[in-house]
């Protein structure tokens, strides 16, 4: 088969015709002996039953005469023919007149008196019966001892001259298959050829076959077929040069531009946050030499406002360039022992000022824990959780949770805010995405809390997931693996 | 009126009377056969129209459904049956009182007219005028098919063996040995015996008329092996083994019919007009000469 498979299409369609007219050969050989053998055999019983019933007439008179030796020398005239092993003449009942040639000893044959001819079988020879009968009455009967060899040698040469002529014709139809096979297959190999052309992308390929009326108005569709595959080739490639082009143009524009935003946000962030401290330096100055006059209170109080500002500015613009470093994957995590308590502790302490602008009442629930991870990091992720459940909560509570599972460190922040639009769930980790983007909107901030806060976790290994809180507010769960 | 009525009815019914009734003298009937053998029965039918003057003929098909209907609008005085085929036929008409046989032997009084059975006188006077050479003449024949008949046969007929001498002691007329078997296979072993063994190079053999072709091959080579001289009431036998074959001669055996229907008691005759034929093959064969004079007597020699 894998012979077969190597082969070219001519080699093919030779080997093709070939099998099918050895297959054709070999049963017509096989039916052709089949069908002498029985017409031979058929006709030799036939033969040797006739012979039989001559030599039943023959002895006929001898048979009535009783006369021994006038039946042995009939008989032996009948086994002259060496095919003939045996001549036997019986007078009724069942008594050997005369016999001639060899001790062969045939099958029980039919009851006697024979009343018709007939015969028995056996693998080396037949014995075939002929009734001798006057005016109707069975007088005896002769036996006839045929050898098989003489056509057992006949059918082996008809088959061996049969099998030798078809082998012959076979030999002589191949030949014409092989030397002919070309123009049969020319078309198929030219159409072949072109094909294999057309795959490697030679261009100007063309078939040049004719011959039947057929075949012209075929060449020259697959002519035209070639023509408008080759044309819409050149068309596709050099659409896809073009754009392959525009998208390398968009794509350095698109890497400049990213670039020279995180260059002005880190120089823009880096700017502000230098003159943010000299404000906040001052402001602090400030209110430390006012006398401790009550009428002074009321600026105390600006002061102390302006520097909770300050404080939000910066952190503002840390978050900031935070998002930018993350973006930039200049942040790695650096996993340690951490005691998460105080962890918890100190984040929920710098929500404070916010939570007292807020109203909100926060509550903190978990144990005392240590596990391996990142504590800035984690810090990252628990403050914007905090700070975000904060700016969207009004006189309401925040809860704030941890605690650990066999595998997992789990930290759960829920509060009893405006909640979430379940479509939006797949966009609030986006950089820079809110809710409400209007420039009217009621809650301010960068959108980058939730986006910082997935970055954070991602670095951490772990997930995290938001669902509603109930029928108000939403609950933020984060699951970071044990190390 | 009514004479003219009358006269009318009395025409018509002489004219029915008339096309239903044929009335003829004799009726010759026999069945259809080729133009070979058709010659013969035209010749025993010349031969009746020798002695009864004009005769009607009737040819039996296979395919003739009714012979009684054709018989009873003939309505012939005499029928002459030639062949068996024809007998028989006619013998199951109501007709049977008037039919008269030729062309098959026959014992009466089965049927009355011309048997083909020799008379042994007649077979003698036969013998000694065409082979006056043969001393000694063997007739073998099966008992129900006679082809010889004998007026002594009854008085000795226990031993199924009958000799008998000439009348006339010193004529040229042979003895006849009559050998009868009571089946072919009987016949055929006498037969054999007697050709092989009992019959020399002086005797002749009769053969029986049904004589299976296979056997009389037999016959003939054993016969031919020991110079013995056979011969045959069958024409067949003059090709294959005997010298001489005595046949029936169809014109005087019509003529023979003619003369019995004609006379007042006529009943059965045995045939008397004979032809012979002559194998001059055989005759050389067994030293046999005859002369210019001798083989004119034959009707047919063949080489």
């Amino acid at each position: 088969m894998n012979r077969f498979q190597s082969q070219d299409l001519r080699q093919r369609f030779e080997t093709a015709v070939f099998a099918v007219m050895a297959i054709a050969g070999s049963i017509l050989m096989l039916f052709l002996n089949l069908a002498i053998a029985e017409f031979a055999t058929d006709y030799t019983r036939h033969y040797w039953q006739e012979h039989t019933q001559t030599f039943a007439d023959s002895v006929k008179y001898s048979l009535i005469m009783h006369a021994a030796s006038g039946s042995e020398d009939i008989a032996r005239h009948f086994t002259v023919d060496k095919t003939v092993l045996k001549a036997s003449i019986y007078s009724n009942p069942q008594r050997v007149l005369a016999s001639a040639g060899g001790n062969e000893t045939c099958p029980s044959t039919q009851n006697p008196p024979i009343s018709q001819g007939s015969f028995t079988d056996t693998p080396d020879f037949w014995c075939f019966y002929a009734p001798v009968i006057q005016d109707g009455k069975g007088i005896g009967y002769v036996e006839l001892v045929v050898s098989k060899q003489e056509l057992k040698a006949v059918l082996l040469h008809i088959r061996w001259i049969s099998g030798l002529m078809v082998l012959a014709i076979l030999v002589i139809l191949y030949a014409a298959v092989t030397r002919f096979s070309s123009r049969f297959t020319r078309t198929m190999v030219e159409l072949s050829s072109v094909l294999k052309n057309v795959s490697l992308g030679i261009p100007g390929q063309q078939v040049a076959f004719s011959g039947s009326a057929d075949l012209a108005p075929m060449r020259d569709t697959f002519n035209d077929m070639l023509t408008r595959i080759e044309s819409n080739e050149r068309e596709l490639e050099q659409k896809i040069s073009e754009k392959t082009q525009a998208l390398a143009k968009a794509l350095e524009s698109s890497e400049a531009a990213n670039h020279y935003k995180s260059y002005i946000i880190a120089a823009v962030s880096h700017e502000m946050k230098t003159p943010l401290h000299a404000i906040g330096a001052y402001l602090e100055l400030t209110a430390a030499s006012l006398p401790p006059d009550a009428c002074y209170d009321s600026i105390r109080e600006f002061h102390r406002r302006g520097l909770l500002r300050v404080g939000e500015l910066n952190d503002l613009i840390c978050n900031i360039l935070l998002h930018g470093k993350l973006n930039a994957k200049m942040v790695e995590a650096a996993f340690k022992p951490l005691a998460i308590e105080p962890l918890m502790l100190a984040c929920a302490e710098k929500l404070a000022p916010s939570l007292e602008r807020q109203q909100n009442r926060l509550k903190l629930s978990g144990e005392q824990l240590s596990v391996i991870s990142d504590a800035e990091l984690l810090t990252h992720v628990v403050t914007n959780m905090l700070s975000n459940a904060c700016k969207f909560t009004s006189a309401g509570d925040i809860t704030l949770s941890w605690w650990q599972t066999a595998s997992d460190l789990l930290i759960q922040v829920s509060d009893t805010g405006c909640g979430i639009p379940e479509s939006c769930y797949d966009k609030i980790f986006d950089s820079f995405w809110q809710v409400d983007m209007s420039s009217t909107r009621a809650y301010g901030g960068t959108g980058l809390g939730l986006a910082i806060t997935k970055q954070c976790v991602d670095l951490l290994g772990g997930i995290i997931t938001v669902r509603a809180n109930g029928a108000q507010g939403s609950v933020f769960e984060v699951k970071i693996p044990n190390r | 009126m009514r004479w003219i009525y009358r006269a009318l009815l009395f025409v018509f019914a002489l004219f029915v009377s008339g096309t239903a009734f044929c009335k003829v003298p004799v009726l010759v009937v026999y069945p259809e056969t080729d133009a070979s053998l058709q010659h013969i029965y035209t010749a025993v039918i010349t031969g009746i129209d020798h002695q009864v003057g004009s005769t009607t003929q009737l040819a039996l098909t296979p395919d003739m459904i009714n012979l009684q209907a054709t018989l009873d609008h003939l309505q012939p005085d005499h029928i002459i049956a030639l062949g068996k085929t024809a007998a028989e036929a006619v013998r199951h008409s109501t007709y049977n009182d008037r039919l008269w046989v030729g062309m098959m032997a026959f014992t009466p009084p089965d049927y009355r007219g011309v048997s083909l059975t020799l008379d042994s006188k007649r077979l003698v006077q036969q013998v000694a005028h065409f082979a006056p050479f043969i001393k000694r003449l063997f007739v073998v024949q099966e008992a129900r098919n006679l082809s010889v008949s004998l007026n002594e046969k009854a008085a000795a007929s226990a031993s199924k063996a009958i000799k008998f001498k000439s009348a006339n002691e010193n004529s040229n007329e042979p003895d006849i040995i009559l050998r009868e078997g009571e089946d072919m296979i009987m016949t055929i072993r006498l037969l054999g015996h007697l050709v092989e063994q009992e019959a020399t190079t002086r005797d002749a053999v009769l053969l029986p008329v049904n004589l299976p072709n296979d056997i009389l091959y037999e016959i003939s080579r054993i016969a031919w092996d020991r110079h013995i001289i056979l011969l045959s009431t069958n024409l067949y036998h003059l090709e294959n083994g005997a010298l001489i074959v005595l046949y029936p001669d169809p014109v005087a055996l019509g003529e023979q019919l003619g003369r019995l229907i004609a006379k007042k008691n006529g009943q059965s005759e045995s045939l008397q007009g004979l032809k012979a034929a002559l194998n001059k093959l055989i005759a050389r064969h067994l030293n046999l000469d005859f002369d210019a004079e001798a083989l004119q007597r034959f009707e047919v020699t063949i080489k």
